[in-house]
């Protein structure tokens, strides 16, 4: 067992270190969008050359020979404004620079050993100038997290009860409205669902249920909690109406088992023989479900997060992709956050098959 | 037990001379799709979904086609957001084209003593509202605008300032017996509030020592002040009012809170009134910029609005006064080759005259006339049909309305879902293809081959999505192609994994090694073998991903790192437009609060509808070609 879990953590390792190197490949294929106003720009660059990824070098503007050279640079680079990069005096200086990026080889050694000795992943372009970009993220993961928790919160009580309720009215009136009712809440983007909600609460109810974040300043539980109703449940019905059918399905798979006609044999009750023994034995395969369906949550928050205006990783990583102000640096932090934890989710996904259900042995021999 | 014998003739041969054979069945034998179209037409409820969604295909392939091109791809102002109207049940008071228009500020004159409701009138005609549900409501705000009336107006002191100070902005005339009244509301008792005048000789004041103080009042009430006492008659100029307090402010909080200032005539006719919106309205003055500062704010203001509906069809195709030329005149006359019999002259004016019904004008109300050298240019002034004004024969029905650049939202809506289901198969087809090729290649050879195989798609797999969307979006920028690579990019995993799946599951069965002992080659082994099996599930599978993948084409155009307005791509004969269904409900969700519900409400309930079917269809035909119910039932 330790050593799959061992076997699993480094092959996850893998997996991360590939996927954030193409990423970064990719993206310094593309042309760099430094920020835009100078000085902003001329502290970015510098970063960049501290931390490896750029040369600079000075030009005296008071000489003539110095301004011919800029002005061809200027005129004739055709990498001028992509990989390199004029800054004009700052500060009442008269030194300009000029800026070129290194090749991509030896960058990405530059960032893997930023990365990995000094945890820098670089400054920020667009979102926060200069402003370390996995700080950007991490500022934000609270938000993130939370409300996917609550989210997890939200659907998992009502899944239970609603699949264990059509579980034991299976084929009954009940059953096939709850069906219906599934299979159109599983049919519907959630994009649709936050829309509505947001037009009858929002809108036809006078603001009954405003949106409220970013929530800062806001110290009143009651708000938080107001201001998180709508992304909670837009984000909870489709996951609800998941659960419940997988939980049916389950559950009533377990009730036909000998055990629970067993149960019953000795004098239980259906809803005793239902409670004390079908439901534990259904609810073993739900586990690695309910783990796994916090990473189906999060990677579908981004569209919750841009249409309610929640300021959270999602949102972030999409300012960071506006088009033509792409902030490079804060989607490879963004990649790592959203690649780890959907990553790690697996790897825990796994390892609890293993751990409730003992019919399966981790890493056994075939 | 009493056996009895049987001589050996009592038995004869059943077929004595005849070979026994298999004989032919009598039963209808069925192929393989014979029996899955029997299973699948059981389930009358996926019927009727597969008949829904044909339907919406169909539609969304004539429906463009039918619609006059310019409906549907030109900007058109005077078309922009009108509600949905349908034939037929516009008479039963749905869907009639009326819309419902909250807070809209009223017009102050259209008071009905009676009733006590007014309605707005800029931008409305009375005609059209349905006064049956007019309604009025007060809302209170501090918006310096004339649509708000009454309140009080307050002068703050900032912060470690001792004063500030307002004048009016008209100059105001002294006669004999003019006075002064200011009401104050409220006022912080620790500070004064000094009335000055200005003569209107010093237009630019720098010390208060040029103003002539009138009064000084520090209690709450109303106050007179005779302007004789120290202005004389026939002097002109504004009214300055200052709040003075004798120490620094420690909070910013010390106020005057005024409801009027009125200047009194012996005439009460003439007097001038500030309150409300006129005293908001007064301007701020500062002579010492190091001891007066402060903020001058309106409170309690209310503002009248309206909540009704509003018949916006009648209203946009009412008859419209124009000025036409005198050509235009004569080509209408010349288009409508009956119409100058109708016309039926005005007795009392030679220059009016109306035409019979039906025509593009319904009216010439005047002529213009110029003569300049010799040649005679006249403008009509005529009564237009609306319809005709606007560009249409008849009164137009939008079904589902039209969105903020007048575009018919029908015509949009089954465009935008060709296009999505467009995306949707071909993404689905590169998916299958990829897939099965991958899969098959993979399983066939195993061994290290597999393994190797199988890394790489562990390694694809879990690229994070908006990574991907972040690597395509900056290299290629949003677009058709952009699009296409997020639906496939990862697609074809889910196709590997199930073929690999049934390839491992039918490659060791004995009729395999019998073809490969008959000398068959690896690719026919493949293909004419083994594929054929697993055929069924991965069509079914490729059936329910399509709508996920149109799911994602929503969601990613929604944000705007898909198709976009203006965009197009042309396949074939096919022309796909850059609008779909995630690019509408982007332009309609910023309509929410502008109350035009419809430009979301439609689009969801088309795709939901669309979603919902393909699932459905998906569903009885994974379970038609599932060959283990075969026969079944």
């Amino acid at each position: 067992m330790t050593k799959y879990i061992i076997q699993r953590i480094i092959w996850i390792f893998i997996i991360l270190f590939t996927t954030l190197t193409i990423t970064f490949v990719l993206l310094k294929l593309a042309p760099e969008y430094p920020p835009t106003k100078n000085d902003e720009k001329d502290t970015w660059l510098e970063k960049q050359v501290s931390d490896g990824f750029y040369t600079s070098e000075y030009y005296d503007i008071t000489n003539p020979d110095d301004m011919v050279i800029i002005n061809d640079i200027r005129n004739n680079n055709p990498e001028i404004n992509k990989t390199v990069f004029i800054v004009s005096p700052v500060r009442d200086g008269n030194i300009i620079k000029v800026f070129y990026r290194v090749p991509i080889s030896e960058q990405y050694f530059s960032w893997l050993n930023n990365v990995l000795t000094e945890w820098n992943w670089g400054t920020s372009t667009k979102i926060h100038v200069n402003v370390p970009a996995f700080s950007i993220i991490t500022a934000r993961m609270p938000l993130t997290l939370y409300l996917n928790l609550a989210t997890l919160a939200f659907y998992l009580p009502f899944g239970f009860a609603f699949g264990i309720i059509t579980a034991l009215k299976k084929d009954t009136f009940i059953d096939n409205i709850a069906q219906i009712i599934i299979m159109v809440f599983l049919s519907l983007p959630s994009l649709v669902f936050i829309l509505l909600l947001i037009i009858i609460f929002s809108y036809k109810m006078d603001g009954f249920l405003p949106s409220l974040f970013p929530l800062v300043g806001i110290e009143d539980w009651k708000n938080i909690a107001k201001g998180f109703i709508i992304p909670v449940v837009a984000g909870g019905l489709p996951a609800i109406a998941g659960f419940t059918r997988m939980l049916r399905a389950e559950l009533s798979e377990v009730l036909t088992s000998e055990f629970v006609l067993l149960a019953k044999t000795k004098g239980l009750s259906h809803t005793q023989a239902v409670l004390r023994h079908a439901i534990r034995n259904s609810i073993v395969p739900m586990v690695p479900i309910i783990i796994g369906s916090f990473a189906g949550l999060l990677s579908g928050s981004f569209i919750m997060e841009s249409v309610y205006a929640i300021p959270g990783v999602g949102r972030v990583t999409l300012q960071a992709l506006a088009f033509g102000n792409y902030d490079y640096n804060v989607i490879m932090s963004s990649s790592a956050f959203y690649g780890s934890i959907s990553l790690v989710t697996v790897l825990i996904v796994d390892l609890s098959y293993g751990i409730v259900d003992p019919q399966i042995r981790m890493g056994a021999r075939k | 037990m009493d056996n009895k014998q049987f001589p050996k003739d009592y038995f004869s041969l059943v077929q004595d001379n005849e070979r026994l054979l298999d004989k032919p069945l009598q039963t209808k034998q069925l192929s393989y799709f014979q029996d899955a179209m029997m299973r699948f037409t059981k389930n009358k409820y996926n019927v009727i979904a597969s008949i829904i969604l044909l339907i919406m295909v169909i539609l969304s392939i004539t429906v463009p086609m039918i619609t006059p091109k310019n409906l549907y791809t030109q900007t058109n102002s005077s078309l922009t957001t009108l509600p949905p109207k349908v034939p037929f049940l516009s008479n039963f008071g749905i869907f009639d084209g009326t819309k419902e228009f909250d807070n809209q500020p009223i017009d102050i004159d259209t008071i009905d003593p009676e009733t006590g409701l007014g309605y707005p009138t800029l931008g409305f005609d009375v005609k059209y509202i349905d006064l049956e549900t007019l309604t009025n409501k007060e809302i209170i705000g501090s918006e310096r605008s004339p649509l708000y009336i009454g309140g009080t107006n307050d002068l703050y002191i900032n912060f470690d300032k001792t004063a500030y100070a307002i004048q009016s902005n008209e100059f105001i005339t002294i006669v004999d017996g003019t006075n002064l009244e200011i009401d104050i509301n409220d006022m912080d008792l620790s500070g004064d509030v000094k009335i000055y005048f200005i003569d209107s000789s010093i237009p630019d004041p720098s010390s208060w020592d040029e103003f002539t103080l009138l009064g000084t009042f520090s209690s709450i009430g109303v106050h007179n002040i005779n302007l004789l006492n120290e202005l004389n008659a026939g002097d002109i100029g504004k009214i300055v009012l200052k709040y003075e307090i004798p120490t620094p402010s420690l909070e910013g909080s010390e106020f005057v809170s005024l409801n009027s200032i009125t200047v009194e005539y012996p005439n009460p006719e003439n007097n001038i009134v500030f309150s409300g919106y006129d005293l908001s309205a007064f301007s701020l003055i500062v002579i010492n910029n190091a001891i007066e500062n402060g903020r001058y704010l309106r409170k309690d203001a209310a503002m009248t609005v309206a909540s009704f509906t509003y018949d916006v069809y009648a209203a946009l195709f009412a008859d419209a006064p124009k000025i036409i030329g005198a050509e235009e005149y004569n080509q209408i006359l010349l288009d409508n080759p009956k119409m100058e019999d109708t016309i039926t002259l005005n007795p009392d004016d030679d220059e009016a005259w109306t035409f019979g019904e039906g025509y593009p004008l319904h009216a010439v109300t005047s002529v213009d006339s110029i003569t300049i050298a010799g040649t005679v240019y006249s403008n009509y002034h005529v009564m237009m049909n609306g319809t005709y004004a606007i560009g249409f024969e008849s009164e137009p029905y939008f079904l589902f309305g039209t969105d903020v650049f007048g575009k018919d939202l029908f015509t949009l809506i089954w465009l935008g879902l060709r296009t999505s289901l467009l995306l949707g198969v071909m993404a689905s087809i590169s998916n299958i293809i990829i897939g099965v090729i991958w899969g098959a290649f993979s399983a066939y050879y195993g061994g290290q081959v597999d393994i190797l195989m199988e890394r790489f798609t562990d390694i694809w797999g879990s690229f994070p999505q908006i990574t991907m969307i972040g690597i395509i979006t900056v290299l290629i920028g949003p677009g058709f192609l952009a699009l296409f690579i997020f639906m496939v990019y990862d697609g074809w995993i889910g196709v590997a994994k199930v073929t690999r799946l049934q390839f491992y599951r039918y490659k060791g069965r004995e009729y395999v090694l019998a073809a490969r002992t008959l000398g068959a080659s690896d690719r026919r082994i493949i293909f004419k073998h083994i594929l054929p099996n697993t055929l069924g599930t991965i069509v079914t599978r490729v059936i329910l991903s399509i709508p996920s993948v149109i799911f994602l084409e929503v969601n990613l155009s929604y944000l705007g790192f898909g198709i976009g307005n203006g965009q197009s791509l042309t396949i074939g004969p096919v022309t796909l437009t850059g609008t779909s269904i995630g690019v509408i409900l982007n332009d309609g969700q910023q309509q929410i609060f502008a109350g035009n519900l419809w430009l979301i409400i439609y689009p969801t309930i088309i795709v939901s509808i669309l979603m919902i079917t393909f699932n459905m269809f998906g569903n009885a035909l994974r379970d038609a070609l599932n060959p283990q119910l075969r026969g079944s039932e």
